[in-house]
């Protein structure tokens, strides 16, 4: 795109948002594949300009490396995954959150008033990553949208903690795992499709970093991704964290709602070559998310003069593991530098990571970061196992330098 | 000829005319569930014409495919022939796509000639490097510096 377009794009949007209340009202309030006449392939208000629209409809958005260098990530830089339409004019003060399920003791509905009044509320910084980010890479080409590396994110998250509601519904002692049910409506509009419908085994539904949010970096999340109320489930792929909340189903089985099973977030239990046909049953669901990083900055081309020495940094994470090393390198793999790097603000955080390099000769540079978790996996160089949706793909990320 | 008669055969023949013009065309919708208005349908169909490459099929595609998802979502995959009639059969299986008779070969033959896979290898080149001249400015010297600065303020 050249540089006269992206400013138009740019503003184009800067002067939409600076109508008073233009941000809000269509935000809370986004149809269908909503768009701007004469702004088409545009982004919805709320999101940076900077942000790659994958999709419209639904929508998918995904952020670039350099926009996520925030330590907590704003909601403007958010990535959007979204399997179905938005939901139609939610209400936080209308909205209520059902539980019931065969394994559940009783059915109860509860307000977001009555969950705040009822539950302690927390607050934690949790890695949110679709389980398709990196899906581009991959080779033969996995079908679905083609993630990069931007469907990743940590924002700040308030809300009641799962176990607390499910200890107050009471579980049976057959139950294993929680499923949820949300307001979005199918592609095809018709109403008896469920979108999707996902969940985690019981033990993860129980840890005290589930919750179930309803404000996102102290503020009313984005309708787009998910107002009033959803799932925040930190370390597995995003679609267990469902999004326009409004049921959970307690299951004496492992639940079986909408893209729980075929090649939907699943992948082959043993590793298959690329382009393998792989049968249902030899599928499996992916929990925890793969260790990652990435660099945020310096933003990918950067030029610099010989000499200078460069400031490198980005994030680490590791699903539900904690990162214990990150290093990155300038020759493609052939030697690594320690990076130092920060703990976690709290569990399921990414973990801020930062050094300096030097060049000793001038030319086209490459810098790769590659983080280790505490059970001794690493980042591959090169693009991970092939799977029929391409999932899980953490191989190093990698910038480009140019040192004159 | 009187006028009033000659009134009456182009009025015939509009008539006609008209209604081979509609049965013309719904030939070509295919048969639908019709949930999603017919206005958002034709606005898709804009933006297929505008997102979608030119050939065979492109009409087809245009009138079967993004009545549900974006034209953007089919521009951006990239499979074989078996490849892409996978993803339709998933679609009719599981997303109440309907079956699309003679059309599904001429799609086909569109999708696969325009969207067909490149062989990747296991990694490709960093491509669409964007340069620039990274400012020589030390951040982190400049926040120390900012409390001193607010200091300074009267």
């Amino acid at each position: 795109m050249n540089k006269r377009r992206k400013f138009i794009k740019k503003a184009g949007l800067a002067s939409l948002a600076t109508i008073s209340g233009l941000e809000v009202v269509f935000a809370s309030n986004l149809p269908r594949g909503m768009r701007f006449i004469g702004l088409q392939d545009e982004l919805p208000p709320g999101k940076d300009p900077e942000m790659t629209l994958l999709n419209d409809l639904p929508w998918n958005i995904e952020a670039k490396a350099h926009l996520l260098d925030d330590a907590v990530t704003p909601s403007d830089k958010f990535f959007v995954r979204n399997n179905g339409l938005v939901a139609e004019n939610p209400d936080s003060a209308t909205w209520t959150l059902r539980i019931e399920g065969e394994s559940a003791q009783s059915m109860k509905t509860y307000t977001i008033e009555e969950l705040k009044e009822k539950f302690a509320t927390y607050s934690y910084n949790l890695v949110i990553e679709c389980g398709g980010n990196g899906r581009s890479e991959f080779n033969p080409p996995a079908k679905g949208n083609q993630w990069t590396i931007g469907a990743v994110a940590c924002a700040k998250w308030t809300g009641v903690r799962l176990k607390d509601i499910l200890n107050d519904v009471g579980l049976k002692n057959d139950a294993v795992y929680i499923g949820y049910y949300g307001a979005d409506v199918h592609l095809s509009k018709d109403p008896s499709k469920v979108t999707i419908s996902r969940g985690v085994p019981l033990s993860k539904a129980l840890e005290d970093e589930t919750l179930i949010a309803w404000r996102m970096n102290d503020q009313q999340i984005p309708i787009i991704n998910g107002y009033p109320l959803r799932l925040v489930i930190g370390g597995w792929p995003g679609s267990v964290s469902g999004k326009w909340l409004n049921r959970i189903v307690i299951r004496n089985k492992v639940h079986d709602g909408e893209k729980m099973g075929g090649d939907s977030y699943r992948i082959p239990c043993e590793t298959v070559a690329p382009g393998a046909k792989v049968a249902d049953e030899d599928m499996c669901i992916i929990e925890s998310m793969p260790v990652k990083s990435l660099i945020t900055y310096p933003k990918s081309g950067a030029m610099i003069n010989k000499g200078k020495s460069l400031k490198v940094r980005g994030h680490a994470w590791a699903g539900d593991y904690n990162v214990t090393g990150v290093q990155v390198s300038t020759n493609f793999g052939g030697t690594w530098l320690d990076c130092n790097l920060d703990e976690a603000v709290n569990r399921l955080a990414w973990q801020r990571w930062a050094t300096q390099v030097s060049f000793s000769k001038t030319g086209y540079y490459e810098v790769w970061a590659r983080a280790t978790d505490e059970n001794g996996n690493s980042q591959p160089m090169v693009v991970p196992g092939w799977n029929p949706k391409g999932y899980l793909n953490n191989a190093c990320h990698r910038i480009a330098v140019q040192v004159s | 000829m009187r006028k009033g008669q000659f009134k009456f055969i182009f009025l015939i023949v509009g008539f006609v005319g008209t209604a081979l013009a509609i049965s013309a065309c719904t030939s070509s919708i295919p048969d639908r569930p019709s949930l999603i208005p017919e206005k958002e349908i034709a606005e898709f169909k804009v933006n297929a014409q505008r997102v979608l490459p030119a050939g065979i099929g492109k009409e087809q595609v245009i009138n079967n495919c993004v009545h549900c998802h974006s034209s953007k979502l089919i521009a951006q995959n990239q499979a074989s022939r078996e490849g892409w009639l996978g993803m339709i059969r998933w679609m009719q299986k599981t997303q109440g796509l309907w079956p699309l008779g003679s059309n599904e070969k001429t799609i086909l033959n569109y999708l696969a000639n325009n969207f067909s896979p490149e062989n990747k290898g296991r990694r490709v080149p960093l491509t669409d490097i964007e340069w620039y001249q990274l400012e020589d400015l030390d951040y982190d010297y400049l926040q120390q510096l900012l409390p001193i600065v607010l200091e300074m303020q009267p």
